[in-house]
């Protein structure tokens, strides 16, 4: 038994996981993770790089890796500790312009080899603004419904950052989906 | 477990399982009860179960449902057969009733779940329930113990009834015994712990269940007196016993093996650490202090077990535990966590402050702030001892188990006892410690740190150990230890970013971050890099970026896949990383004083070339500093120093350039300096000289301004290496004097002076051509394709002299000395190569060099006359099959020739004014052509079916307008014509078709560059031929796979033009011996047959035997080609390609065809079999011969056959029974073997129906191996019984046959060579 192996049982025994939070820029990542995190929200800049945060939640430690919206994300795919077992895809449902750019960015994220394990949470977020789209509306512009996403766990939420809205509700969704399954390492 | 099913309204989601195989799962053991058998449905079972070994959470919903089904009936089977009898009657009838064999299957699938997901897991599904107590002990009772397939019902077993055992009520109010009888020691609680017991010394998985239900027993609050007191003094005894009995084995000197004591001290400890965790803390106090010495000495005394070891430290770490209360020490360091429920629901309040510190932890009674005296055992202190020894252990489990145990201890006691620990673990890392304990005390420090134990003022301390960690490497001898050091230190950087804040580490992160980014970049291992950049990345994302300079930036190039390239990250990430000056000096040092003189020379030449990327970001630090340094380390008395420092020096002048002015004199005298000191002497001299020959080839090529006496002193030099045996050293050497030669020795307008001819290429040719050490032919061969255009084509008759004496050293008849040599040949046609490469094609060829008279030189091209002989040379040096002890040495010579035919053929064609103009032509032509749609196989078979010539000429044609001066070989500027090209394909296809792997790899990709890429005009049937090769669409071709490629080469085998090329290399493939090959050839070849035979290819098969006969001609005894030939017309005819098809045509072929197929295959191949078994004393052809021999006499009809077939059918069977007066007796058997089967397969090759059975049961009791002549011991000779086989079967012997062919030399001749051919035989069977 190596050094690896010891790692994994361990993270297994702590119910350690290990969350992306991605999307576009200015979708609200940051702010979610604030949120979470129970920090200020008023002042928030673009995220220029990545926070890490952890957080504790129905018993499960949550690794929650916020990558600014402009990133190269490959290099946090995978790393040699941990597999990445969760996305929580933030989308902008105020912003109709850019949700073709959204699903194409999502799209080829799916593809990633690396990331086939991962469930998949979506925030449709900014329900608080006005002319905001519903989950159905997303999850159509999206293609969830689509070949694609016919072998992966996936959920969509709507939520509001600000508000706080919908948030609790996904993370239940995702910590109880990883639990199911949890730490299938590839 | 939470349940998955998610009741949010507002979301949208999908759902399913990770457990797919669920619903048949759950209906195999709902049928299990049917199955007469139900071996395969439980194997079925567990085959499922396995593949979840990995990840057995998955799992985890739907246990509680595969355990009921699994649980229910076995306890009412369990509840029947205690019906029926009691407990007594069930002791005495243990053997006999072992339950119903389903009872044995559940339980089995019930241990292999608990294999899978782990015991603990699945004890806790079992039924608990008072009335299943005593029938699931009865049964374990009755349970036959010698039977060890049922090993898996008594584990399954004693884990349930370590369930039970946790009644809550008093264990004697259920007992039925306790009632009927007063005698104690028979009462429920007494079996169950006598059985337990009983179980504790199995050497398998019961004895772990036996130690589970003991401990569940044994810890029940009312076993407290008696029962737990008893077994408490029984392990006392136990382990005294062990104690005892290592010593004795100690003192008779003997290694003490694995016995059923040491299972028996397993077990016990095993219980001892289940007690002591699951047991009442303050009730087990009274036990510590007697057991703590007990299991010291146990612990001492050691053992070979590792099981055992990590057991006893587990047990130290309870014991330890023990001793102490649990308590969350008011002093551990709080970086916290946050709640995420909290966060959300506390809105408003979080709002309102800004992030702050976190508050304290928990209120506690102990979370005072001055720290209540808390009292220490000095019992404790043994334990720390002990567990911090259990760090140094050579076995990483136990090491591990240590490093849990001191994290779980120092956390309940007081801060300075704590500190200690730390102490303790941080005097692992001394130098005088072992691998072994540098990565447990690394292990330590990460768990410590993980559990907020280790107080950030010992920090400054830690870290400068963990920078020594991350780059620990120790040299044992030629090897190293030490990569589990540095991946554990990794883990512990890993572990520190998550453990503390920002402003605590903020001092120790510039050391951290440059010690991260070395392992990263620059580690031997690739789990070390990944662990390393993991780290790294943890580290930027916790810390944040401001703490860690660039972090982002690096990350994002030096990511977990890049990294895994250790060339790539050794030469361009490092660059990059580099770039950011603050970790510049960094990198450079390490590489300098590190990595250049690390004990592998591959990270030592990894090092240098990453070094030379180095420079230009900064010149003057590493000409003025780095430069200096490594000059002063040329000589230096160790090996890896000197060797890097020469390396370094070679990579960083080349890429300076002429910029070193400074140490310019300096670097020209390292040569010099080496050679004083005797370096290419002794162990490492021979990569001293790899070294010194890189450093002149880099200055050469870094154009150091060198005076004339200096650049001759440097020829010397490299002279001196171009004759080395060792390759290496002459390939380096070479290098040298190609670039030495290039930059300095300058020529005048006509030529080189005599003097420098002389030296050069005079010396060189000399040696090519008269030395008898082959090391230096070989290197000097090399040497000469290296010189420049300026030396060897200064005018035509310098030119062809060196292009004469090379082909003529290229030949397979060229001997240096008295031997032949492969390599000097092979280096020869390299040498052409070159020099092809070097001076180009055609006389006009111009290439100027500006002379020392200040007029310019000219260089000539190869004339025409010269590229004819040097194509006719190739030619021949395709044909290089010699061999040596080694092997097909050839093939080398093969490979060579292969890239220098496509060498050739380009300079050529590009040559050649005819061809070239309309190169874009053809090449648009070469596209449309492959976009024509090909029709069938059939289609083009019907294509190719018309005149050879027509075919070449339309496809040439196809391509662009067919001009005379390509088939005019007298046209002027005219180097490559048709003839040429198909030779050059056609040799490549038969490379392409041959046995060897790496030869096909290589002749596939020429081919493919010549037809796809330059796309090279006058190919024949070109559009077969792509179309044959075509690959799939962005694939790369893997030629050297023998299954793809066959089935291509066969397609190919059909264009006219190449048809007898490929099949030559092809029946070498499937005649041969590797099996891969042989099997995708024939299998390639026999398809072939048949699609032939579907589309009525006659004639294509009819010419593949004509072809083989003609390759029998052609290589006539030469048993290379003529076995696998053979063994190729064997397995034709076995498929009946030839013969059915071929005397049927020959016929129908007879009246219009004469003179083409006036010679049938049958006839023809016999005559040619029969000349080669003359004489012949090779067992493998002799048996090839015989083969085929047998498929004719199964062809064999007598029933309706003319005159002709009858005279050929004669001729068959009395060439058979020539074989079988063989001299050899193993072939006369191998005959009459064959001979029978054929029989078998056709009773028409006996003349006579009624004779037939005669015949066989003659050559079925013969003894063929026997004398040739009656002899004493022997009443008939094997001569006499072949004749009297020959007359039933009504073959007509000549008389001269019938005689004494054998005897007539005489008997003594006769022995001395069955003497010698039995040597010939026990040499062919020692192969």
């Amino acid at each position: 038994m190596g050094l690896l192996s010891i790692i994994r049982k361990v993270k297994a025994k702590e119910k350690e996981c290990r969350l992306l939070i991605l999307g576009l820029d200015n979708a609200g990542k940051t702010t979610i993770l604030k949120k979470f995190n129970g920090e200020d929200i008023n002042t928030i800049s673009p995220t220029l790089g990545f926070n890490i945060k952890t957080l504790s939640h129905r018993g499960y430690l949550l690794n929650c890796w916020d990558v600014g919206g402009q990133q190269t994300i490959r290099s946090y795919w995978r790393n040699y500790f941990e597999a990445t077992d969760g996305l929580i895809w933030v989308v902008d449902s105020a912003d109709r312009v850019r949700i073709e750019d959204c699903k194409r960015e999502l799209d080829n994220l799916m593809s990633q080899e690396k990331l086939a394990g991962a469930s998949l949470m979506i925030f449709a977020n900014k329900q608080d603004l006005a002319g905001a789209m519903s989950t159905d509306e997303i999850g159509e512009a999206l293609g969830l419904n689509g070949e694609k996403f016919k072998t992966r766990h996936w959920s969509i939420v709507a939520c509001s950052a600000v508000e706080g809205g919908g948030l609790l509700e996904g993370m239940d969704w995702m910590t109880d989906d990883i639990s199911s399954r949890i730490f299938m390492l590839s | 477990m939470a349940s998955v099913s998610s009741t949010v309204s507002s979301t949208v989601s999908s759902t399913s399982t990770f457990f797919i195989e669920r619903d048949e799962f759950l209906n195999l053991i709902d049928n299990l009860v049917e199955y007469e058998d139900n071996e395969p449905a439980v194997e079925r079972l567990k085959t499922i179960l396995d593949r979840y070994l990995e990840s057995p959470t998955l799992l985890d919903p739907h246990l509680e449902e595969i355990m009921s089904k699994l649980v229910a009936p076995s306890n009412n089977l369990i509840h029947e057969t205690y019906g029926e009898t009691t407990i007594e009657a069930a002791i005495e009838a243990k053997s006999a009733n072992e339950g119903p064999k389903i009872l044995h299957t559940y339980l089995t699938l019930i241990s292999h779940l608990a294999k899978v997901r782990g015991y603990k897991t699945i004890k806790k599904l079992f039924t608990h329930e008072a009335v299943d107590l005593e029938p699931t002990l009865s049964c374990l009772l009755s349970q036959d113990r010698s039977n060890h397939l049922l090993w898996s019902s008594r584990y399954s077993l004693l884990l349930w009834l370590s369930m039970l055992a946790l009644v809550p009520f008093d264990i004697s109010t259920i007992d039925s015994t306790s009632s009927s009888s007063s005698n104690t020691s028979s009462n429920l609680v007494s079996q169950i712990i006598s059985i337990s017991k009983s179980y504790l010394s199995d050497p398998g998985p019961i004895r772990l269940a036996a130690a589970v239900c003991l401990s569940s027993v044994l810890t029940r609050p009312d076993m407290e007196h008696g029962h737990l007191q008893s077994f408490m003094s029984y392990s006392q005894s136990i382990l005294k016993a062990r104690v005892g009995q290592n010593k004795d084995v100690e003192g008779k000197g003997q290694v003490s093996h694995l016995s059923d004591d040491t299972f028996l001290t397993m077990g016990v400890v095993h219980t001892l650490a289940h007690l002591f965790k699951y047991g009442d803390r303050e009730k087990f106090l009274i036990y510590v202090d007697s057991f703590l010495e007990q299991i010291i000495l146990v612990a001492e005394n050691g053992g070979s077990q590792t099981m055992l070891r990590k057991l006893l430290v587990k047990l130290f770490q309870r014991v330890g535990t023990t001793f102490m209360p649990v308590r969350i020490v008011p002093w551990r360091y709080q970086r916290g966590r946050r709640s995420l429920l909290n966060n959300m629901s506390n809105n408003a309040v979080v709002a309102s402050s800004s992030p702050s510190p976190l508050p304290p932890p928990p209120t506690s009674p102990s979370s005072v702030t001055s720290e209540p005296e808390i009292y220490v055992p000095p019992e404790l202190e043994d334990v720390v001892d002990q567990l911090l020894t259990g760090l140094r252990d050579r076995d990483t489990v136990v090491r591990w188990s240590a490093a849990k145990g001191l994290g779980r201890i120092t956390e309940r006691l007081p801060r300075e006892c704590a500190d200690d620990v730390v102490g303790g673990i941080l005097e692992l890392f001394s130098e005088e410690e072992t691998d072994s304990a540098w990565h447990g005390a690394n292990l330590a420090l990460a768990e410590l740190a993980r559990r907020g134990l280790l107080l950030p003022f010992r920090l400054p301390k830690i870290v400068p150990i963990i920078v020594k960690a991350i780059h620990y490497d120790v040299r044992r001898g030629q090897n190293s230890v030490g990569a589990h050091v540095r991946d554990a230190a990794c883990y512990v950087c890993w572990a520190f970013a998550r453990a503390y804040s920002p402003e605590v580490m903020k001092p120790f992160v510039a050391d951290l971050a440059e010690g991260m980014l070395l392992a990263a970049l620059f580690d031997r291992e690739i789990n070390c890099r990944r662990a390393a950049s993991a780290a790294f990345q943890e580290n930027v994302g916790r810390q944040g970026n401001e703490n860690f300079s660039h972090g982002i930036e690096i990350l994002t190039a030096a990511d977990y896949f890049t990294l895994g390239n250790r060339v790539k990250a050794f030469t361009e990430i490092s660059c990059f990383v580099a770039g950011f000056e603050k970790y510049r000096k960094g990198i450079i040092g390490h590489l300098t004083q590190v990595k250049l003189f690390h004990w592998d020379v591959e990270i030592r030449l990894l090092a240098s070339k990453g070094l030379g990327n180095l420079v230009e970001l900064d010149r003057d630090y590493m000409a003025d500093v780095v430069l200096k340094e490594l000059i002063g380390k040329v000589c230096d008395p160790d090996l890896l120093v000197r060797h890097g420092a020469v390396l370094g020096i070679a990579e960083i002048v080349k890429a300076q350039g002429s910029n070193v002015s400074a140490q310019h004199a300096a670097i020209t005298n390292v040569v010099v300096e080496v050679e004083k000191a005797r370096l290419y002497r002794g162990k490492g001299g021979e990569i001293m000289r790899s070294a010194i020959c890189r450093l002149i080839e880099c200055v050469s090529l870094a154009q150091l301004p060198l005076p004339v006496k200096t650049q001759v002193r440097l020829l010397d030099s490299v002279d001196d290496c171009i004759k080395h045996p060792l390759e290496e050293i002459s390939v380096s050497a070479v290098a040298g004097l190609r670039a030495l030669l290039k930059q300095y020795f300058p020529v005048a307008s006509t030529g080189p002076s005599s003097r420098l001819h002389s030296r050069v290429f005079e010396k060189y040719a000399k040696v090519v051509e008269e030395e008898d050490n082959a090391a230096a032919t070989r290197g000097f061969a090399l040497a000469l394709g290296c010189l420049p255009a300026k030396l060897i084509a200064f005018n035509p008759e310098a030119l062809e002299t060196a292009v004469n004496l090379l082909c003529k050293c290229a030949d397979i008849n060229f001997k240096v000395g008295e031997e032949p040599d492969a390599e000097t040949r092979r280096n020869c046609v390299k040498a052409l190569t070159e020099i092809v490469k070097a001076v180009g094609v055609g006389e006009n060829k111009i290439q100027t060099f500006s002379g020392t008279d200040k007029k310019d030189l000219v260089s000539v091209g190869l004339s025409k006359a010269l590229v004819e002989k040097i194509f006719a040379t190739l030619f021949l040096c395709m044909e290089d099959y010699s061999m040596d002890k080694r092997g097909d040495v050839g093939s080398w010579v093969r490979c060579a020739t292969l890239n220098a035919v496509e060498t050739l053929t380009l300079e050529a064609v590009n040559a050649s004014k005819s061809l070239r103009p309309d190169a874009a032509d053809n090449a648009a032509a070469g596209g449309e052509d492959e976009d024509e749609v090909l029709g069938t196989l059939a289609e083009r078979m019907q294509l190719l079916d018309e005149d050879i010539n027509n075919v070449v000429i339309a496809s040439v044609q196809s391509s662009s307008p067919m001009k005379d001066e390509w088939r005019n070989p007298k046209v002027p500027e005219q180097y490559f014509d048709v003839a040429t090209s198909i030779t050059v394909l056609g040799l490549i296809l038969k490379q392409l078709a041959e046995k060897l792997d790496n030869v096909r790899d290589l002749a596939g990709n020429i081919l493919h560059r010549l037809l796809n890429v330059d796309k090279i005009p006058l190919v024949a049937d070109r559009v077969f031929l792509t179309e044959a090769l075509r690959t799939k669409e962005g694939e790369t071709m893997n030629w050297a796979s023998p299954s793809t490629t066959f089935t291509m080469i066969i397609k190919a085998m059909n264009i006219d033009v190449y048809h007898e090329a490929i099949v030559e290399g092809l029946a070498v493939s499937v005649g041969g011996l590797t099996e891969s090959v042989v099997k995708s050839s024939a299998a390639a070849l026999i398809d072939w047959v048949k699609t032939m035979k579907k589309l009525k290819g006659w004639r294509h098969l009819a010419r593949l035997g004509r072809t083989l006969i003609g390759l029998m001609r052609k290589f006539e005894k030469n048993e290379r080609i003529v076995v696998p030939v053979l063994k190729t017309v064997h397995l034709l005819l076995q498929n009946e390609a030839l013969r059915s098809e071929d005397r049927r045509t020959a016929k129908e072929n007879k009246a219009e065809d004469v003179e083409e197929e006036k010679d049938s295959f049958g006839p023809t191949m016999l005559k040619l079999i029969k000349a080669e078994a003359h004489g012949s004393k090779s067992y493998k052809k002799i048996v090839a011969i015989v083969d085929v021999g047998m498929d004719f006499v199964s062809e064999i009809e007598w029933g309706g056959a003319d005159d002709e077939d009858k005279a050929y059918f004669d001729e068959i069977l009395s060439f058979i029974f020539a074989l079988l007066g063989h001299p050899f007796p193993k072939v006369r058997k191998y005959v009459a073997e064959q001979l029978y089967v054929a029989l078998l397969e056709n009773e028409g090759a006996v003349k006579d129906d009624s004779k037939y059975d005669d015949a066989c049961s003659v050559i079925l009791e013969s003894a063929w191996d026997g004398e040739v002549e009656a002899t004493e011991e022997q009443e008939v000779g094997v001569r006499v019984r072949r004749n009297e086989l020959a007359d039933l079967m009504g073959v007509e012997l000549s008389e001269k046959a019938r005689a004494k062919r054998v005897a007539k030399k005489g008997k003594e001749k006769v022995k001395k060579d069955e003497l010698a051919s039995y040597m010939s035989l026990v040499k062919e069977a020692g192969r």
